[in-house]
């Protein structure tokens, strides 16, 4: 397995020679010719989670101090962006909205993605009582209104002293997501479980958890990837809209939140408060599109072979 | 089929019933155990001492029953048509849902519509032309669509539209029997803006499974059998790969709700979503459950429906 032919594993396997960064440095090169936007997508990836690691290095103010003798005010020198109606930096806002929005999309992905596997797999592959109590349950998780779920949890978590919204946010979410992407994982493999390859299988002899982990699951994992890829964004917008309606963690500087509160109601004194969040929201889903969207194209076995 | 359709169906009524419970319980035990009831909430601080005008409301409402009855009483009404009246308001949530209801379905239809028959044809072409120009603008239109943010763009609409045009959305909302020209005025926007956000996400489905079943064997035989590029198109590539699309459009059914509660209140349109939301922050549980209910109906609904499509689309999956 060359750098050259399977790029990314380069990147994430430890090669142990002393060649590694050349190896590494070669791959990225690799990849960033052959997939410009997706080299783009990945740059602006890796810029938001650096962002969010390193918010408080890189904010140039804090992001909760209120100076209401400079109000709303226009892009300066000391304010980059200005400031809020009560005087917020709003680009160390921007920078620490970057934590809420990283930690939400990634961490509810990765859960539901596991959850969603772990159950579409075996309902489907199980089949029978076993596929038709699950498909049951997951009707009436799916048929769960999102946002009175959202909306009733988050209200009772935050009566709760202490409590951390965002994390509360999170597991709601991965919690939401689940259900649906298992109904997915379950139609591809009823899909695969069709085709010739899985009798084959079968007729040699291999048994159920064999089949489902070394036959089956490399088969869906591309469309995994891209359903992973589809919902991250999704979760950052659904953060992103909770907190425009209001049932965000309050009190931070979340995207949504900022755009709602400041943004609709001052944009005629300061119209870059209706759109500086907007744009940081599109920009870290824009980012993730296309790396998710590149990254499938090298991942897929099958599209790989017919280039 | 035919009974696999039955049966189906009585699962959903079973789903929509769980619902209602799951609904009734986080309102009625799980919130006022850890904050308050509904009562707390109406007295705020006026009458937070005045342990007789809260028995008194309590009792009005029947609110004193235990809550098992208090799900009967409501059930019981709920099989008469009677979704009870807001506990605010007094107005009976049957009349008001006849009058909010149409306004979220011709939201939500008209934006799911208007995603579907764009995005279907759109990734088709995206995906028979994979790396030419028109693979390109399309992903552009897939990734930007998925990117931007439908209630951005409304934000974005309603700040340079008054800044630049002196233009703002209307304040007064028209149904269409009153005024046909205002109502489209009004409506056309959202609808077309809550269509925006499932639009891409949509096309990069289409396009993915696509390109995955144009590489599949029976689409070279039936090239090499001679059939026209169009039969080939259509007839075995297009309709193999609909299963995960059609299973997205059904699964986009809830987000559009969500869609429409946002664009319902930032447009000041008296929809079902903005009911919710007005309810959900007070408390107001006859509403709460009534929206509920009938979200909970069209989810249920929508997903049956993509059940059954897929024996029409992949004649490989039966069901008995």
């Amino acid at each position: 397995m060359t750098a050259a032919g399977f790029p990314i594993p380069a990147e994430v396997v430890a090669v142990p020679s002393t060649n590694a960064a050349v190896a590494v440095v070669r791959a990225v090169g690799h990849f960033a010719r052959r997939k410009p936007l997706g080299f783009i997508g990945g740059l602006l990836v890796a810029g938001l989670v650096f962002t969010a690691l390193f918010a408080p290095l890189l904010a140039p103010y804090d992001p909760n101090a209120i100076d209401l003798r400079h109000r709303l005010e226009a892009p300066s020198a000391s304010h980059w962006l200005g400031t809020d109606g009560a005087g917020h930096d709003v680009l160390s806002r921007l920078i620490y909205g970057t934590r809420i929005s990283m930690t939400v999309g990634f961490g509810s992905v990765l859960i539901s993605t596991i959850g969603a596997t772990a159950i579409g797999l075996i309902a489907a592959y199980i089949g029978g009582w076993v596929d038709t109590a699950v498909q049951q349950v997951v009707s009436a998780w799916i048929a769960m209104p999102d946002l009175i779920v959202l909306i009733t949890f988050l209200g009772i978590v935050r009566r709760i002293p202490d409590a951390n919204l965002t994390l509360a946010l999170l597991l709601a979410l991965a919690f939401l997501r689940t259900a649906g992407t298992s109904r997915l994982v379950r139609s591809v493999v009823l899909e695969i479980r069709a085709r010739p390859f899985v009798e084959a299988a079968e007729a040699s002899g291999a048994g159920t958890p064999r089949m489902m982990l070394a036959h089956v699951l490399p088969n869906i994992f591309p469309i995994l990837l891209v359903s992973a890829t589809v919902a991250l964004p999704g979760t950052i917008l659904a953060e992103a809209s909770l907190s425009f309606l209001g049932f965000g963690p309050a009190g931070t500087s979340s995207w949504g939140q900022m755009l709602s509160v400041e943004g609709r109601e001052f944009f005629t004194k300061q119209w870059g408060l209706a759109v500086y969040p907007g744009l940081c929201i599109a920009g870290a889903v824009f980012g993730f599109n296309m790396f998710g969207d590149a990254l499938r194209d090298v991942l897929d076995p099958r599209l790989r072979g017919s280039r | 089929m035919a009974r696999y359709v039955i049966r189906r169906s009585v699962y959903g009524l079973v789903t929509v019933w769980l619902v209602t419970v799951i609904v009734f319980t986080m309102l009625r035990v799980l919130v006022p155990l850890f904050y308050g009831d509904v009562v707390d909430i109406m007295v705020g601080e006026l009458a937070r001492n005045d342990s007789n005008l809260q028995q008194q409301l309590r009792d009005e409402y029947g609110l004193s029953d235990s809550v098992p009855i208090q799900y009967v009483k409501w059930v019981g009404n709920l099989v008469r048509g009677d979704l009870g009246e807001s506990l605010y308001t007094g107005r009976s949530i049957t009349h008001e849902m006849s009058r909010r209801l149409p306004v979220s379905l011709e939201l939500g239809i008209i934006g799911l519509a208007s995603a579907a028959l764009l995005a279907i044809p759109m990734g088709a072409v995206a995906a028979l032309m994979q790396d030419k120009w028109p693979d390109y603008v399309l992903r552009v239109y897939a990734i930007g669509s998925n990117s931007v943010p439908g209630f951005w763009v409304a934000i974005l609409v309603i700040t340079f539209g008054s800044l630049w045009f002196r233009w703002a959305p209307p304040l007064s909302f028209a149904y269409l029997t009153q005024d046909p020209i205002k109502h489209v005025k009004i409506m056309l926007l959202p609808a077309l803006l809550i269509g925006l956000t499932p639009s891409g996400g949509l096309l990069r489905i289409m396009r993915t499974q696509m390109l995955e079943v144009l590489r599949q064997d029976y689409i070279r035989t039936a090239r090499a059998k001679g059939l026209t590029e169009r039969a080939v198109v259509f007839r075995h590539a297009m309709r193999n790969s609909l299963i995960p699309v059609v299973t997205i459009i059904g699964l986009s059914v809830p987000g559009i709700i969500a869609g429409t509660a946002l664009f319902e209140s930032i447009f000041v349109l008296p929809g079902m979503g903005q009911y919710l939301v007005q309810s959900v922050g007070r408390l107001d549980y006859p509403v709460i459950q009534g929206t509920n209910l009938i979200f909970a109906i069209l989810i249920t609904s929508a997903n049956l429906a993509v059940d059954i499509s897929y024996t029409f689309l992949d004649p490989r999956i039966r069901y008995r």
